[in-house]
């Protein structure tokens, strides 16, 4: 055996042993790992391979040489598959391979090729060289079809591995890509000119050697495994990579501040190149905020440690960036002080929002403060927050109102039923949000406002944000307040004016009844008796017309309204005076609602009288009160078997002095709906009815729309 | 017949005559004197005008005052009989037309000894002022001026 020989099966078998030795330590760093799995697998192709080429170099004849190329056809016609699996597992496409088509269809190309060869058509014959044998290929195309296959495959997963590259964060993880990109190509040049150009060229100097060439790819990734931890993760490689890629600044100095190395936060926070922070000073780089000097770091050597201080990062350009910094000594394994840890915090886009907020903090108190209307806060009964024109409203010093119940500044008219209403809003029932209401100022002057409540969350509990506007001295109010002074005066001129010739029209034909008496025939006493008739008729529509709008005029005192019990009362009312009536009364219980108590006595008194007057010409009679639900809410009404009306004419019910029967049938003068029309609409709700000609009427109406 | 005299303070001619036939068909036959508006009653209470040197000895024992009055109104005439010790406990009885003159009178109900509201029905009318006369000339106790008197 020449030398010449025993270099090359030593070399293939050293290759071999290579090659075992990489599988041991793959599968022992993790062996369940898929990659771990299928870099074991690659491996365990070069191995076939290189163990068969030892023999196959060995052989004594060409017969012989065939039989073991074909044995190391095994890996070199199979490989190109668990190269590109594994680099596609490793460049992160592990989805690919749980493609069960795709894993497929690389198992049967690899077949495709080692059957192939043994199917004498790739190579075919050998030459007897004093290294052991050269090879010839059946020709160019196989030779070709071949190349391809392989060049292809290598060719993606050298693709796989750039594009790593490009997108790799940390050095570690592009030093990686780098050796997984070098490793193949320098294999796939060498390899192919070993095994496949010289063969073609039938050059038979240099042996096809392309598995040997393979252990620099193979050292490649062995090299990884160990100095970079490729196929595993441990805690040292995770810190290195967090303190590369973390978003705070980290720069380690030696204890004479000279800096050894910058994360790339610190870099980009300085605006610096890589190295170029090497060797400069910490306090050159970051100065107090405040001194703009370096007693923070007198301060950290002193103490050892520092933490949150305000401080500014010098960078390349002369400007300076904002920091939060936290700097602390690091011990070696003696105990004594071997560098500075320093970590820094950009806190330039949380000194813009601060800034931010704080010119939007300004911007609300300027508008809270300078309000037209009063503003404040109050929870669990008692005023934490009022605005200067809420104080003045309620007659305080700005300060002086806050800390005060609120139950005290309610008018007590008003107050209870209020209080209620705000604890159940607060428990988030749907209660109305903007009403009329009366306050007490801080001398027990009565103040009309409009409040508007709305829940928020204040301190972290429930608590109502109030807007008051006082409408006492509105522009309007007064208006309406002359407006209504003047009314009054006319009312009062009428009533006064207008019943004096009523007053002589009746009295002087009383007079002339009485003392002309003997001279009048039963005709002319007729006529006088409709005069008198006629003028207290009159008087009578003065009179209602007056209730009418003293209704529209008169204060209004909210308060829960026991409306059951007011027509109760009512009904006993009404049966005093026809005692001998056949009527039922049903009045549903617990009818409960805010308002005026008068007014809505008003209300309840005409619907009755109305229901008990137009009933009277049935021999029985049932009246009905109670409630339903119209949209959501209370609904109240008063129901009769009377006479009730056609529905054509229902919109006429409402209208002063309009009557759908004649007063001879039933007296009245028209005035009692639409005074119980007016009260509801002061009270926020509606009033309508149904009926229907001799089967009665149903009147409804709704409070606080 | 006792000097007990009435005092009608009342504008209105028809009201006057209505007024008048009331009380005599209540059978009220005292003396009535009447004033035509509040300046005029209040001279003849306190001698002035027209009534200047009359005997103040003798007062109306009972006022039936109208509160819409020329020149001086009802109420002021009546405040200005509360103001004086002479008149301060003459009955006055005021007449309303309204309940809206009712309003008016609450805001000084304890200085007026009653009120009555004119019916338009006369016959009702009639027997408002027959009760009323009744009261205060027979029942009601003369207030001490006069009975010093």
């Amino acid at each position: 055996m020449n030398v010449l020989r025993l270099v090359n099966i030593l070399s293939h078998f050293t290759a071999f042993a290579i090659y075992v030795c990489l599988i041991v330590f793959v599968l022992h760093k993790n062996p369940k790992g898929l990659i771990n799995r299928i870099c074991a697998l690659t491996l365990a192709c070069f191995a076939v391979w290189g163990l068969a080429v030892v023999f196959f170099h060995n052989a004594a004849s060409a017969g012989e040489a065939m039989f073991w190329l074909n044995m190391a056809s095994l890996g070199w016609g199979s490989f190109p598959v668990p190269v590109l699996w594994f680099y596609l597992l490793f460049t992160g496409h592990d989805k690919l391979l749980k493609n069960r088509l795709f894993v497929a269809a690389g198992v049967l190309l690899a077949a495709f090729f080692v059957r192939l060869q043994w199917a004498g058509c790739l190579i075919v014959d050998f030459i007897r060289q004093p290294y052991g044998w050269s090879t010839v290929w059946a020709g160019w195309l196989p030779m070709v079809v071949f190349s391809c296959y392989y060049a292809l495959l290598i060719g993606a997963c050298i693709f796989l591995a750039i594009d790593l590259e490009r997108k790799a964060r940390s050095r570690r993880e592009k030093s990686q890509a780098r050796l997984l990109i070098a490793g193949p190509l320098i294999t796939l040049c060498l390899g192919s000119l070993s095994d496949i150009i010289f063969p073609a060229l039938r050059i038979g100097v240099i042996p096809p050697a392309a598995v040997v060439f393979i252990l620099v790819w193979a050292g490649g990734l062995g090299y990884a495994i160990f100095r970079y931890g490729l196929m595993t993760l441990t805690p040292a490689m995770a810190a290195a990579d967090i303190l590369e890629t973390m978003g705070d600044a980290l720069l380690l100095a030696k204890m004479d501040g000279a800096i050894v190395s910058a994360n790339r936060a610190a870099l980009g926070l300085l605006g610096c190149g890589a190295g170029e922070l090497t060797g400069r000073r910490l306090d050159s780089v970051i100065v107090d905020e405040k001194s703009g000097g370096p007693a923070l770091w007198r301060e950290m050597s002193e103490r050892g440690w520092i933490t949150g201080r305000d401080a500014i990062c010098l960078a390349q350009n002369g400007s300076g960036v904002p920091v939060s910094l936290s700097a602390a000594t690091v011990k070696d394994k003696e105990g004594d002080p071997a560098g500075v840890v320093t970590v820094a915090h950009d806190m330039t886009e949380h000194r813009r929002l601060e800034l931010d907020l704080r010119k939007s903090e300004r911007k609300y108190r300027a508008l809270v403060e300078h309000a037209l209307i009063g503003i404040g806060i109050h929870q669990n009964g008692v005023l934490l927050f009022a605005n200067p024109k809420l104080a003045a409203l309620l007659g305080y010093a700005p300060e002086g109102v806050v800390g005060s119940e609120i139950a005290g500044m309610i008018h007590p008219d008003e107050r209870d039923f209020v209080m209620a209403r705000s604890r159940r809003r607060q428990a988030g029932g749907g209660e109305p949000e903007t009403y009329e209401l009366r306050l007490l100022k801080k001398d027990g002057n009565v103040v009309h406002t409009l409040i508007s409540n709305a829940v928020i969350e204040y301190n972290g509990s429930p608590a109502t944000m109030i807007t008051v506007a006082d409408i006492g001295d509105t522009k309007a109010r007064k208006e309406l307040e002359l407006a209504n002074k003047e009314l009054e005066a006319f009312s009062y001129s009428v009533s006064h004016d207008l019943r004096a010739p009523l007053r002589s029209i009746d009295g002087f034909s009383q007079a002339f009844l009485d003392d002309y008496e003997d001279r009048m025939d039963a005709q002319g006493k007729e006529y006088l008796r409709r005069v008198r008739a006629a003028s207290q008729r009159m008087a009578r529509l003065i009179d209602d017309l007056l209730k009418l709008s003293r209704v529209t005029r008169a204060d209004m005192s909210y308060r829960q309204v026991d409306l059951s019990a007011m027509a109760k009362a009512i009904a006993g009312e009404l049966k005093e005076t026809n005692p001998e009536r056949a009527v039922e009364f049903v009045v549903a219980e617990g009818a409960t609602a805010p308002g005026d108590a008068s007014l809505l006595r008003a209300v309840l008194e005409n619907l009755l009288n109305n229901a008990w007057k137009y009933t009277a010409r049935h021999p029985r009679a049932r009246i009905e009160f109670g409630v339903v639900e119209q949209d959501g809410r209370p609904a109240y009404f008063v129901r009769d078997d009377g006479a009730g009306f056609d529905m054509a004419y229902a919109g006429k019910l409402f209208t002063p002095f309009q009557r759908l029967h004649d007063s001879a049938e039933f007296e009245g003068t028209g005035i009692g709906l639409a005074t119980a029309q007016r009260i509801v609409r002061r009270h926020g709700g509606r009033i309508w009815a149904e009926g229907e000609v001799e089967k009665g009427a149903v009147f409804y109406f709704t409070l606080q729309s | 017949m006792d000097k007990r005299i009435i005092m009608l303070v009342e504008d209105n001619p028809d009201d006057v005559d209505l007024t008048l036939r009331a009380l005599k068909k209540g059978n009220i036959l005292n003396e009535i004197v009447i004033a035509r508006d509040g300046a005029e009653a209040l001279d003849y209470l306190f001698g002035a005008g027209a009534h200047a040197g009359r005997d103040l000895g003798v007062m109306p024992a009972v006022i039936l005052l109208d509160l819409k009055l020329p020149k001086i109104e009802g109420l002021e005439v009546l405040r200005r009989l509360r103001a004086d010790a002479r008149t301060r406990l003459l009955p006055v009885v005021v007449l309303t037309s309204s309940r809206e003159e009712q309003d008016l009178l609450n805001g000084y109900a304890s200085s007026a000894n009653s009120y009555i509201r004119k019916p338009v029905d006369f016959s009702r009318f009639v027997e408002a002022v027959r009760q009323l006369g009744m009261y205060w000339l027979l029942l009601n106790e003369l207030p001490p001026l006069q009975r010093t008197a």
